[in-house]
């Protein structure tokens, strides 16, 4: 799943802000995290086992994964209440 | 997209059954320290007839596509070095062929060295080739990791 997709405006706005972050030739630790990367976060991954990343990631993804199907389902159901709604057959008046 | 993700026990499995591959792409970078997050397992698998058979047969317990048409998918990974993705039981698996940028399993594993994964290890790209390899590729996601994998290759070398 591509999670990163850009409009061709966007994409060529990306490239030019990355681009004159390379210009500045500084130092790839100082240049990530002038871009946002969080530094101490890979100083704190790297003290970490390779399995017990890999571990993190799997249990982040799977949680985010989660989070979106469920999401989804309360969408469908709210749907589904809507439609139901909106089927109600009107109740004569005698 | 598979609603589970296990990628260890994708890694295990393929490695219980001698699959000749190398981990690539974002579980790769992950290894090496990154704080991204993936949705499937990218490999690059040897394209010998044996490997990709060796391949099909593994994943095809866990894999309605592979299982279904077995024979149609071998032919289909031996000519497509592209790869193609399966749903699996453990979550999305990526076959590559080749790695835009690095070549076929061969090539590739040069820029690979073993993981040592608790009690299995795998061959995962190095910060080089993964470096390399977003090089190529140079979508503006790979423009984004390679800023995380320079500076990981900085903090790298500055241990030895």
């Amino acid at each position: 799943m591509d999670t990163f997709t850009l409009t061709p405006e966007q994409e060529a706005e990306f490239r030019r802000i990355i681009q004159t972050l390379l210009d500045k030739k500084l130092d790839p630790i100082e240049t990530a995290r002038e871009f946002g990367v969080d530094i101490e976060q890979l100083i704190l991954l790297r003290k970490r086992k390779p399995i017990e990343r890999l571990r993190l990631m799997q249990s982040m993804a799977q949680f985010i994964l989660k989070g979106r199907a469920s999401i989804q389902k309360q969408k469908e159901l709210a749907k589904h209440e809507r439609d139901l709604k909106l089927r109600k057959p009107v109740t004569s008046v005698n | 997209m598979s609603e589970t993700l296990n990628y260890e026990s994708l890694l295990r499995l393929l490695t219980e059954n001698e699959v000749k591959m190398i981990v690539i792409g974002a579980v790769a970078m992950n290894l090496h320290a990154t704080d991204n997050v993936t949705y499937d397992l990218d490999i690059c698998f040897e394209r010998s007839s044996e490997n990709i058979e060796r391949l099909c047969r593994t994943l095809a317990p866990h894999c309605p596509v592979i299982r279904s048409a077995f024979i149609d998918m071998m032919d289909f990974l031996k000519t497509n070095p592209k790869g193609e993705k399966f749903s699996t039981d453990f979550g999305d698996i990526d076959l590559l062929g080749e790695v835009p940028g690095l070549g076929d399993y061969q090539a590739t594993l040069q820029f690979a060295s073993m993981v040592q994964l608790e009690d299995f290890s795998v061959q995962a790209l190095t910060l080089d080739g993964l470096i390399k390899a977003k090089e190529a590729a140079n979508r503006p996601k790979d423009q984004l990791h390679l800023i995380t994998l320079r500076a990981l290759k900085k903090m790298e070398d500055e241990e030895k």
